[in-house]
């Protein structure tokens, strides 16, 4: 499990890839990715395109990271998700909380 | 000696070539310390074993063991499963409703069962009182919000079953598919798939339009289960799920072998004699309710379903008045009703308010007048006082009557009128003024205010000095 991240130019869209299976194990990493941040990034992605898996540890930081994003006014989105992973999405409803692509 | 050890000494061998007195000192030291801390963390492992034991023994008795006592329901669960997140609670109400709620909390061990004991304590006493699920569901929701830190959330599966109505109404909030299985084959299965987020990610979540509502027969069969039958993994990192689920649904020859082919597929799958802790499995089979329930439930039914039907009329002459504060009288008689002691605080501030009316303005004719500021309220106090020693006439009338709420199937209408023997008011133009002047902030009148706020209705009639308060409750 490794995590990148890509700032965009402008540094308003901070992109968040987690490579391998998404559990508990990422749960320092996928924090510091955001979490000092300045200036706080206006939109947040996290890109799912390598990730294997999910389990509820990870739902649980992506709430987390909903809820840092919406006390700055920034907005969270959801990509790039295969099939498993967006079932555990589906179940969960998440589409009600990210927007998910 | 430790793996660690034999690696330092090779590479010092390495490097220096052989050993002196200093050199051994120090190692024999670094051993020492080695088994030392081994030691520690050997004790320290001991005791918080031995604590979640004693913790696990804990909320088993708090939570699992009691609840599940209840005909027509089996389950699978294994003691450890309050550990792995999986809660069961189930009770049935005095409407002959029985309510079930399987949760499956994220994380593991304390933090994962120790959400769930407020959980307990709202469903009991809210089920008790015939509250509908979805307030229940409502309750739980708001106060995991405020309990749990924000990446925790308890996914939920919930089921009220009314068989005496012949229907079964189901929310899932995160959870496996639920599945109503037909005895009669010749009907289809009905599949709730998560319509809801789970608890305690939303705060003021409504859960009225997420339950599904579907007709059930004597025989048929509800399954629920949490994600660990899903998840439940064999020798080769394979998965259980829905590929293996399924089959057992669609292939069956009868409803009342699904529940242990689902055991004997799972414990097959995973090559284990014992299925993993969080394998929760649950089976209720709805019942033909005038065989099973009807003799258990009447006795408590009546007060709860709202068909209770009385009335209580209670005279007080100016005797009574004088020296008798009829407020615990009243308090008492409601209090024989779980429904109306429920809502205990709501009902006294109504009472008290009618009565407070009808004994000063009615009985004893004081004008509220002077209670317009502090000094005047002292004063209004010391009047009354005088008033109700000297006083040689009047009553006040209460009548008390319970009946059916007026729209629901649920619950029930307390009308409250209270007639005193004063000359009434013009509460006409009473009610013209109140309603030009909504920013007063008089001293006295709120009370009306207030019961406004509380009750459906509240009507003068006669001359002003009857009121009748129409209370609703659900």
């Amino acid at each position: 499990m490794s995590i990148q991240t890509h700032l965009s130019a402008d540094s308003s869209a901070l992109t968040i890839e987690i490579l391998g299976r998404f559990d508990f194990s990422a749960h320092h990493d996928f924090r510091s990715a955001y979490i000092d941040r300045l200036p706080v990034p206006q939109r947040f992605c996290v890109d799912l395109a390598g990730t294997v898996v999910v389990d509820s540890a990870a739902l649980g930081m992506l709430l987390l990271l909903r809820d840092h994003a919406n006390s700055h006014k920034s907005t969270v989105c959801i990509m790039n998700a295969n099939e498993t992973v967006s079932e555990i999405l589906d179940v969960s409803c998440f589409d009600r909380l990210f927007e998910i692509l | 000696m430790s793996p660690v050890l034999i690696a330092y000494l090779r590479y010092y061998e390495r490097t220096s070539g052989c050993f002196n007195v200093a050199d051994q000192k120090n190692i024999a030291q670094l051993q020492q310390q080695l088994v030392d801390q081994q030691h520690e963390l050997d004790i320290f492992n001991h005791v918080l074993q031995h604590e979640q034991a004693i913790s696990q023994k804990i909320f088993n008795e708090i939570l699992n063991a009691q609840a599940l006592q209840i005909k027509n329901l089996r389950y699978q669960i294994s003691p450890a499963a309050l550990f792995r997140g999986d809660v069961i609670m189930v009770a049935r109400n005095g409407l002959g409703e029985l309510h079930l709620f399987l949760g499956d909390f994220t994380g593991h061990g304390l933090v994962a069962a120790i959400g769930a004991l407020p959980l307990k304590d709202i469903f009991y006493t809210m089920v008790k009182e015939g509250k509908a699920g979805y307030r229940i569901l409502k309750e739980m929701n708001k106060k995991l919000c405020r309990i749990l830190p924000k990446d925790l959330f308890c996914a939920v599966s919930y089921l009220v079953m009314d068989e005496k109505q012949g229907t079964a109404k189901i929310l899932n909030g995160g959870m496996p598919v639920i599945r109503v299985c037909r005895q009669d084959t010749t009907k289809p299965d009905v599949l709730l798939t998560s319509v809801e987020i789970p608890l305690g990610i939303l705060d003021n979540q409504n859960y009225e339009k997420q339950f599904v509502e579907c007709s059930v027969s004597v025989g048929d069969r509800i399954f629920l289960h949490s994600d660990g039958l899903m998840k439940l993994e064999n020798a080769s990192g394979g998965r259980f799920g829905i590929k293996q689920i399924q089959p057992v649904f669609e292939n069956r020859k009868d409803v009342a072998e699904i529940f242990d082919q689902l055991i004997e597929s799972a414990l097959e799958f995973s090559g284990q004699s014992v299925l993993a802790d969080d394998c929760t499995l649950l089976e209720y089979t709805v019942a033909n309710y005038d065989e099973t329930f009807k003799r258990l439930d009447t006795k408590t039914q009546s007060w709860l379903s709202g068909k209770m039907d009385w009335q209580i009329c209670l005279d007080l002459p100016y005797g009574s008045l004088k020296y008798f504060d009829p407020m615990p009288l009243i308090g008492k008689i409601l209090e024989e009703c779980p429904a109306l002691e429920a809502r205990k605080s709501e009902l006294a501030t109504i009472f008290v308010e009618l009565f407070v009316n009808a004994l000063e303005h009615g009985v004893l004719g004081l004008d509220s007048k002077i209670k317009k500021d502090p000094a005047g309220m002292m004063q209004f106090y010391q009047i009354k006082d005088r008033a109700l020693s000297a006083l040689t006439t009047g009553h006040i009338q209460f009548v008390i009557q319970h009946g059916p709420h007026p729209r629901l199937r649920r619950g029930g209408s307390l009308r409250i009128q209270v007639t005193d023997s004063g000359q009434g008011f013009d509460y006409k133009a009473y009610q013209r003024k109140k309603a030009a002047d909504t920013h007063s902030l008089a001293l006295s009148g709120r009370g009306i205010q207030l019961i406004h706020s509380l009750a459906a209705s509240i009507e003068y009639k006669g001359k002003g000095n009857s009121v009748e308060v129409i209370y609703l409750w659900e």
